[in-house]
């Protein structure tokens, strides 16, 4: 039997390793204080119990992160891979353009310089250029170069990308939202089966399929920047 | 409905309009002139008005016809020239049929040279039920080109009882500038769709809508804000990268045209530095 290709064979050994270290909330890049419009959905009473919050976090799963950030990151990755910094340039501006508010795009970016930092003091090559202010850097931008530099597959990498969205998002509505540790369990639990279905079929998406706009999330997200009382800075 | 033939995908007539705009040769006038307007098919313009005292070219685009079917394309490309000024409308909302198979594709491009400032402000687009469009509006700005534009988008007809239960909707809103994305929207929404229905998406509303304008002053968001007054979490501002971004989604594209009408009135002083002088066309 032929070794299947690297792409396709299982995570083991230091490149899971390394991919755990990538997507756990401990690492220390500051998501813990973003939102990404949760808060503004339940303030507007969108989202107010377990099926509003599995639903929503469903959608967004099955359209912009299916059209957008799984996608381009599986792009991201394969120009890191081919050091085709043009084409990670392009990307990550497109990418960016497609955060469709302030707040969404200040956080794509803190997100993303904060892992840049990281990795550059990891001595990750090529994370330098992406640490100053100035730069726009998204954050799957910086998770690809990590995913690549750390032999993480591109499919392990949007599975990866994609979990730790979804901890985060969990994890902020626990601060907004009566749920109990078990409802919690339950939502990440059915979340699972959508991530692999995300990360795959973004794996098979042509370049005129990309592109999927939430009018509710930029409406909430919006909204949230003239909110009162805020807990997040998205 | 009925035993109606389906239209076949090729049937449709192909329009285009292709538009220039340049500035008056010479140094005092600076009146715009609608230099190009090449037309194929039905899509036209008229003459255009100077309401302002800048030169400011008004032009009103016109689609005879009134409705587009499914197979049928229509292009529109407009290029200002540097240093001048166009503000294009319609007359009526732009109405796409209920379609058997092919969708209807329009594709409205507008390039716009350094110094120049575009403002592109059409009536609603209605989508019947079972109408399935593909629309692009780009707008590629060069150098300092400024512009504010939108999009009003309504998914069936409330006013007539009818909903959007089939048919789809994709559509791309694009700025640019010098080569790089600014802001990229891709609206797709199929009739009885989970995003036609979820919060996160068009929350059940008939009507969905895009203004997109260049500003830098600081204030422009809050300026707009005053000028929407309360929206009732209809319509909210974001202000970024140079840009100020009004989103709307709710029941009515006429309470959507008021609005941006509203911010666009408080904004093109920030935006194209001149006080708004509205289209004669929206007074009829």
């Amino acid at each position: 039997m032929p070794t299947p290709p690297a792409a396709s064979r299982p995570l083991e050994g230091l490149p899971l390793l390394r991919l755990m270290h990538l997507v756990s909330p401990a690492l220390p890049i500051g998501a813990f204080a973003y939102s990404q419009g949760l808060e503004g959905a339940v303030e507007r009473g969108w989202i107010a119990d377990e099926h509003d919050l599995l639903a929503w976090l469903c959608g967004l799963l099955r359209h912009p992160l299916r059209h957008q950030d799984a996608p381009v990151l599986l792009r991201l990755h394969a120009a890191w891979d081919a050091d085709d910094l043009d084409a990670v340039a392009r990307w990550n501006a497109w990418l960016y353009a497609c955060r469709e508010t302030r707040e969404l795009r200040a956080e794509d970016q803190h997100l993303g310089h904060a892992l840049a930092r990281l990795l550059a003091g990891l001595g990750v090559a090529g994370a330098e250029p992406w640490c100053a202010g100035g730069t726009r850097a998204c954050f799957a931008t910086l998770f690809a170069l990590a995913a690549v530099r750390w032999q993480v597959a591109p499919q392990a990498a949007a599975q990866g990308y994609l979990w730790a969205w979804a901890e985060n998002q969990v994890t902020a509505a626990t601060r907004l939202l009566p749920l109990g540790q078990s409802a919690t369990q339950r939502i990440l639990a059915a979340l699972l089966p959508e991530i692999a279905a995300c990360a795959a079929a973004a794996g098979a998406l042509p370049d005129d399929e990309l592109g999927a706009s939430a009018p509710g999330l930029a409406l909430a997200s919006a909204g949230h920047e003239t909110q009162y009382s805020r807990l997040f800075r998205s | 409905m009925r035993g109606l033939p389906a239209a076949a995908p090729d049937t449709g007539w192909r329009a285009r309009l292709d538009l220039g705009f340049a500035p008056t040769p010479g140094p005092q006038a600076r009146r715009t002139r609608l230099v190009r307007a090449e037309h194929s098919g039905p899509l036209q313009v008229q003459r255009p008005f100077y309401p302002e005292r800048d030169g400011t070219c008004h032009v009103v685009i016109l689609h005879p016809p009134g409705g587009v079917v499914g197979g049928d394309r229509l292009r529109l490309d407009a290029a200002l020239a540097g240093d001048c000024g166009a503000l294009l409308t319609t007359p009526s909302a732009a109405r796409f049929y209920r379609s058997a198979g092919a969708a209807a594709v329009q594709e409205q491009t507008f390039r716009v040279a350094p110094g120049a400032g575009l403002e592109w402000l059409p009536q609603e687009t209605i989508l019947f039920e079972g109408a399935r469009v593909t629309t692009t509006t780009r707008i590629e700005l060069a150098g300092d080109a400024r512009c504010l534009a939108w999009e009003i988008t309504c998914l069936g007809r409330p006013a007539a009882g009818e909903g959007f239960a089939r048919g789809a909707l994709d559509q791309h809103i694009e700025l640019w500038r010098d080569g790089a994305p600014l802001y990229l929207e891709r609206s797709r929404v199929a009739g009885g769709s989970e995003a036609q229905a979820a919060a996160w998406g068009f929350g059940g509303e008939a009507v969905c809508a895009t203004l997109l304008a260049t500003v830098d002053a600081a204030d422009a968001c809050d300026a707009a804000r005053e000028a929407l007054g309360d929206t009732a979490g209809r319509c909210a501002a974001t202000q970024c990268d140079g840009l100020l971004l009004l989103r709307y989604r709710g029941p009515s594209a006429a309470e959507a045209r008021a609005r941006f009408i509203a911010v666009w009135q408080a904004l093109r002083p920030a935006v194209l530095g001149k006080a708004a002088v509205l289209p004669r066309i929206w007074h009829s």
